[in-house]
């Protein structure tokens, strides 16, 4: 073995490197050749035992899984581990191997892993070999062994194909959507949902119309994985059929709240009807579920159609509301917003302070600084003040220097403060000409603030003052 | 209580009319700082060993208090597979409450079957957070989940299916989203200030010591429900060793690739702008021309796992560097270093780039539950940062170069390495 070949692996293999690297390089040599030796520790191999021979098998199935050349070498290798599999060797020697053929991955041992599936002991690690191997003799195994199996083993079947996305497992898995046993029938349903397609919606639908009790949520799950699933391959009309189907439904406000989310994101002008409806309604998984929406898209329409919904909400809802319009970003939504600016209520008045924040641009200066400085409540001042710490776009800083000469003391200092926040450094001349305002409290807020700009050609002029 | 009773009492949970509290912000109520039972988010904490008790009640690398450290919160179950940290946690929220209502739970199904339960922390290990989380949000629960979120990317993409499906609000444990070192940090690399990204440096430990555990059986703790304890990972005996070192073994954990990577390549996508993408390609150290783990991505940006170049240049030997064309900026916890130095000094202004700010994590995530919005560390940053330590394992494992579609989540045409994306679970367990 060349010294590339006992590099790769080493770097391949990092806990034999930092732990065992002596017996790496030792074990990269002695592993070239899978001898009976070999073979026969691994057989006998329990837990708690000298690990060597785990290292030697490993460090050899590295090799040769990473020369892809090596075809027959990893055939061989293949077979060798897989013999084990068919004597009395371990539990530990067993479970081992199917972890190596894993790596491996040759179809030919496809058979041999087959028998495992019924040994409820091993039948895990059958599938942890063969659940990954995209070959389609295991497919075809896996099928076939669905009706060998029982409880547990048959469970674990169910999900390793539902996890495959095998089509072709529709047929054989439609007969367990009526099995005796309610653990098969929800892995069932919840592999025929991760699996989608029309005859695998077509069978949910027809189940979620008769199932009850503990299945009922389980197999609509697994329908609105199907519509998922259509979504993400950007089929929108069945997807939004599903989401359509199942938010009209009688079921748990989970499964409408999810129909609605899903209906959102295919057919947004149909779901807004239902996010208004939800907003109205009493149900409060549904109301959250419609607050979370309004932010899932951009459409100007939608934020229109929520924002002339705000008056007719409770407090509450108007105030989360007004932070999902804010976060849209959709200027669509300032009227309503300044609105909401007069309620009688000041937390609305406070949220739609903080919405225009997110949202306004040059246009919100005047109102904010007048809330500032007239507001009701210090609060509220003092969420006028961050809206216009935050307010983004062109113009704002001299929209606020306008205001820096005239108004109340108390808001033209706060107002320096805004402008040091924002780092307006286009503010400088005007700061220094209030730092010679006859307000003693309006001056010394301009010298800080021109303090904290380090704006440095303002030093002379500063002096003069 | 079995999957069949747990799900028939789901069932009734949701056959009649809801009673679920809707949530007011406290705020609202003006109730100035004093939170009405009635309007506290109420929680049930899985998973109550070291972290989990941490997040609950307060600890090293926990905001202060915990969950139940705050008004705004009610803490009414815990649930572990471990009767001892199960009574202790249950011990800690009486304590907190002067009461003896907290409830335990051995199998989270009966917790997550609670109608009144708004939302969960979740802290069992990653073998197990798949299967929580999706458990969760099928429950109509907001989660807390602890960092790593996975064992494999298609165990995470499969939390952001659920997630995205029943609008649950997800919250991974990395709080440097909520420290204003990390984000500054971030925020001079958003807005330039250090020029184009020409590499990043993630100084983080390496993959899981250990493959396949091979500790001799041990006879299983009167407290310890073992077969759970292990849940979907394969069957093997149970040792003290293993189960109190599960990180090393990589059945459970891909290691400190995932451990503090989790943190810090986090980090990291959030400085470069991947937090909906990830790198185009992988190398695994060769001795060669990539002396250490490296990734590219597609805008020309190299990242490095090298914890000594970091230690050299940065004095930390835990944290991300970036290094641009005009500058450097080195964040740690929680402190960062800039070259040249006023860069430390700069104020981004409004018409910047501004990330999500918050700084305290849990009340990012309990802001999120009142308003349904996406917290910081929500499941889309979850997945694609917790797929370049997984990304990073593979190429250690597989020993060769690799190349991603980040568009698509898969590698390009090469079948052995897709086959490492997921993992076969024990039955019954499956995402």
């Amino acid at each position: 073995m060349n010294l590339s070949i006992a590099f790769k692996q080493m770097i391949r293999r990092p806990a034999a490197v930092g732990f065992l690297s002596c017996l790496c390089l030792a074990s990269v040599v002695l592993a070239a050749e899978l001898n009976e030796d070999v073979l026969q520790r691994l057989r006998n191999y329990r837990y708690g035992q000298d690990a060597k021979v785990l290292t030697e098998v490993s460090q050899r199935v590295a090799e040769v899984t990473a020369s892809p050349g090596e075809a027959d070498q990893r055939e061989q290798l293949a077979q060798r581990l897989a013999s084990l599999l068919e004597t009395d060797a371990s539990f530990e020697c067993k479970q081992f191997v199917c972890r190596q053929l894993a790596l491996i991955d040759t179809p030919r041992q496809v058979p041999v892993l087959a028998k495992l599936l019924t040994d409820e002991k091993l039948s895990d690690m059958a599938l942890y070999a063969l659940g990954p191997m995209a070959d389609p003799s295991v497919g075809r195994t896996l099928r076939a062994a669905l009706g060998q199996t029982r409880g547990k083993t048959q469970v674990g079947i169910i999900n390793t194909l539902g996890f495959r996305r095998d089509s072709q497992a529709v047929p054989p898995l439609a007969k367990l959507l009526n099995a005796p046993e309610g653990d098969v029938v929800r892995a069932t349903a919840l592999a025929l949902g991760r699996i989608g397609g029309k005859e695998a919606a077509r069978l949910l639908k027809r189940t979620v119309a008769v199932a009850t009790g503990d299945n009922r949520f389980v197999v609509t799950d697994a329908y609105l994985a199907c519509a998922d699933g259509f979504r993400t391959e950007g089929k929108n009309s069945p997807a939004a059929a599903i989401y359509q189907e199942l938010l009209a439904e009688n079921g748990s406000s989970l499964t409408r709240a999810a129909a609605l989310r899903g209906l959102m994101t295919v057919d947004e002008g149909a779901a807004v009807r239902s996010v208004l409806a939800s907003l109205r309604g009493a149900d409060p998984i549904l109301k959250k579920t419609a607050i979370g929406c309004i932010r899932l898209r951009q459409t100007t329409e939608t934020t229109r159609r929520v924002a002339a919904e705000l008056p007719q909400l409770p407090v509450a809802d108007q105030v989360l509301v007004l932070a999902a319009l804010a976060d849209r970003k959709d200027t669509a939504a300032v009227p309503a917003i300044i609105a909401a600016m007069g309620s009688d209520d000041p937390r609305v008045r406070t949220a739609a302070l903080r919405a225009l924040g997110q949202v306004g641009d040059a246009q919100a200066v005047d109102r904010l600084v007048a809330a500032a400085a007239a507001g009701p409540s210090a609060v509220e001042k003092k969420a006028a003040l961050d809206s216009l710490r935050v307010l983004s776009g062109p113009g704002i800083d001299e929209g606020i220097l306008k205001h820096l000469p005239t108004g109340p003391a108390s808001t033209r200092v706060e107002l320096t403060g805004v402008l040091v926040d924002r780092n307006a450094v286009s503010a400088v001349p005007a700061l220094l000409n209030t730092a010679a305002d006859p307000d003693p409290t309006v001056a010394e807020a301009a010298f800080r603030a021109l303090g904290q700009m380090e704006a440095p050609a303002s030093l002379p002029a500063l002096i003069q003052l | 209580m079995n999957r069949r009773q747990f799900l028939s009492q789901a069932a009734r949970r949701t056959a009649g009319a809801i009673s679920l509290p809707y949530l007011v912000p406290a705020g609202v109520l003006g109730l100035n700082g004093a939170v009405a039972p009635s309007n506290r988010i109420v929680m049930g904490f899985i998973g109550v060993g070291g972290q989990g008790t941490r997040g609950m009640a307060g600890g090293i690398w926990a905001p202060a208090g915990g969950f139940i450290g705050r008004a705004e919160v009610q803490g009414v179950a815990a649930c572990d597979v471990n009767a001892r940290h199960r009574d202790n946690a249950r011990d800690l929220i009486n304590r907190k409450y002067g009461n003896n209502d907290c409830a335990t739970y051995a199998d989270f199904r009966e917790l997550l079957a609670r109608k009144d339960i708004d939302a969960v922390l979740i802290a069992t290990g990653e073998r197990w957070h798949p299967l929580l989380t999706i458990a969760a949000a099928k429950a109509g629960k907001d989660m807390y989940c602890e960092k790593p979120i996975s064992v494999t990317i298609a165990e995470a993409k499969a939390m952001r299916e659920a997630m995205d499906r029943y609008g649950v609000v997800f919250q991974m444990g990395t709080q440097q989203r909520s420290s204003s070192s990390f984000r500054f940090a971030c925020e001079l690399v958003r807005n330039g200030y250090i020029g184009r990204v020409k590499t990043v440096t993630v100084a983080v430990g390496g993959p899981p010591s250990v493959k396949v555990c091979t500790l001799p059986p041990e006879p299983v703790p009167d407290y310890l429900d073992y077969d759970m304890w292990l849940g979907p990972i394969p069957w093997r005996p149970y040792n003290a060793a293993f189960v109190g070192g599960w990180m090393g073994f990589r059945d459970c954990s891909g290691g400190e690739m995932t451990n503090w990577g989790a943190h810090h390549f986090d980090i990291a996508q959030w400085g470069l702008g991947m937090d909906a993408s990830g790198p185009v390609e992988i190398h695994p150290p060769n001795g060669k021309d990539y002396p250490v783990l490296t990734y590219r991505y597609a805008n020309g940006a190299q990242m490095m796992r090298d914890p000594e170049k970091m230690a050299r240049e940065a004095g930390q030997d835990n944290g991300v560097m970036f290094e641009g064309t005009e500058g450097k900026v080195a964040v740690w916890r929680y402190d960062l270093r800039t070259w040249p130095e006023h860069l430390a000094r700069e104020k981004i202004g409004p018409n910047g780039v501004h990330l999500h700010e918050c700084d305290n994590h849990h009340t990012d995530f309990l802001n999120s539950v009142r308003n349904r919005s996406l917290p910081g560390s929500n499941i889309h940053v979850a997945v694609r940062s917790i797929s370049v330590s997984h990304l990073g394992n593979i190429a250690y494992e597989l020993g060769r170069p690799l190349k991603w579609d980040p568009a698509r989540e898969e590698f390009v045409n090469d079948a052995e390495a897709n086959r490492m994306l997921f993992r076969q679970m024990r039955s019954p367990w499956h995402i």
